[in-house]
């Protein structure tokens, strides 16, 4: 038999053996329900996801298309400073299915950092449409961090597939119109 | 042919590999610290430092920036001086480790008029105000250097023992403005 066919085959019987061992199934991920103001333990930062709000003006006062506002408070217990986060570490699941997750965390009053040990209080702001969040209910999916070491740089972490959902019912704090 | 063209291109990828994760940085391997003396100056090839004063305080008033800084925690502002001699040093990164472990970076809030880059033969005096739990204050040490994120061959740090000391924690307090000139 030509080499190559027995090269393909090898390969091929690997591959079932892997498949048939499930190692081509997505890993099971954990999912777990937290009530607004609980204290969520993502990894090194502990998340308490306090209100989700539909609001047309801004934290300055100023007029801004419709967004959803979600205001938590940050405990970093690492060791080191945290100055960002990874895309997808906090997502936002609408009343349609559909998920927001590229947010951009301030804080209200000064530059955003968390700093071991000291809690911070922090805001995200994303445009939405009114008409999808019929039924009222936002989830906040905050994904856990795992320590991660690899390639050229130092360790850093990594957002995991487990998370906490929290359901928020979403006030509505546009101007009366 | 063929077979070993491949098997040396495979080689040759490894051994990228594996040089590459041989520079990986670490956090403190690959760099130098350079700790003051008793006269209190830390001397680097290409810079010196000394800290001019520290204080503790629980809000700050900034120059020029109406509403003060407050915190639930303590601020740790140390007083810098200084001065560059062979290569621009952009002394943005400032880190304040704890006893216990712990490692702080420097708050970029505005108007904290924290040392800027700084050319050579030029000694910039500035601020680095620093945010944290009081009971991690005693015994922290600050480090004036290039943060070690992402690949690293060398890098040199003016570290500081101990630096705040002993401290009240005053209410509040006006930090001074940053400046620069020429290295007499």
């Amino acid at each position: 038999m030509a080499s190559w066919l027995r090269t393909f085959g090898a390969i091929a019987a690997v591959v079932a053996v892997i498949g048939a061992l499930g190692g081509f199934n997505a890993a099971a991920s954990a999912r777990r329900s937290a009530a607004p103001g609980t204290v969520i333990d993502a990894g090194r930062l502990h998340w308490t996801v306090h209100d989700v709000a539909l609001t047309d003006r801004s934290l300055a006062d100023y007029e801004i298309e419709p967004s959803l506002r979600v205001r938590v408070t940050v405990l970093n217990t690492a060791d080191d400073t945290v100055l960002w986060l990874d895309q997808g570490t906090v997502e936002l699941v609408l009343p349609d299915g559909s998920v927001l997750d590229d947010l951009n965390w301030r804080s209200a009053t000064r530059s955003l950092a968390f700093q071991p040990g000291i809690p911070a209080d922090a805001y995200t702001e994303v445009e939405v449409d009114p008409a999808r969040l019929a039924g009222g209910v936002v989830v906040v999916r905050v994904h856990d961090e795992i320590p991660y070491q690899g390639g050229i740089t130092t360790e850093s972490w990594q957002v995991d597939a487990d998370a906490t959902d929290v359901s928020v019912e979403v006030r509505d704090d546009r101007a009366a119109r | 042919m063929s077979r070993l063209r491949a098997i040396g291109a495979l080689l040759a990828c490894l051994l990228v590999v594996a040089v590459l994760n041989g520079f990986r940085g670490d956090g403190t391997a690959e760099s130098r610290d350079y700790y003051a003396g008793a006269d209190g100056w830390a001397h680097a090839p290409s810079m010196s430092g000394r800290v001019v004063g520290a204080r503790l305080a629980r809000s700050l008033v900034r120059p020029e920036v109406a509403d003060p800084l407050t915190t639930p925690a303590v601020f740790v502002v140390i007083e810098l001086e200084v001065r560059v001699r062979d290569r621009v040093q952009p002394l943005q990164s400032l880190t304040l480790l704890t006893a216990d472990g712990h490692s702080y970076r420097q708050l970029d809030d505005s108007g904290l008029s924290e040392l800027s880059l700084t050319q050579a033969g030029w000694t910039s005096y500035g601020n680095a105000v620093f945010e944290m739990p009081a009971e991690r204050v005693p015994g922290a040490t600050l480090v004036v250097g290039a943060q070690t994120d992402m690949l690293v061959i060398y890098r040199a740090r003016l570290a500081f023992r101990d630096v705040v000391g002993d401290l009240a924690v005053l209410d509040r307090i006006e930090l001074a403005e940053a400046r620069s000139e020429v290295t007499r």
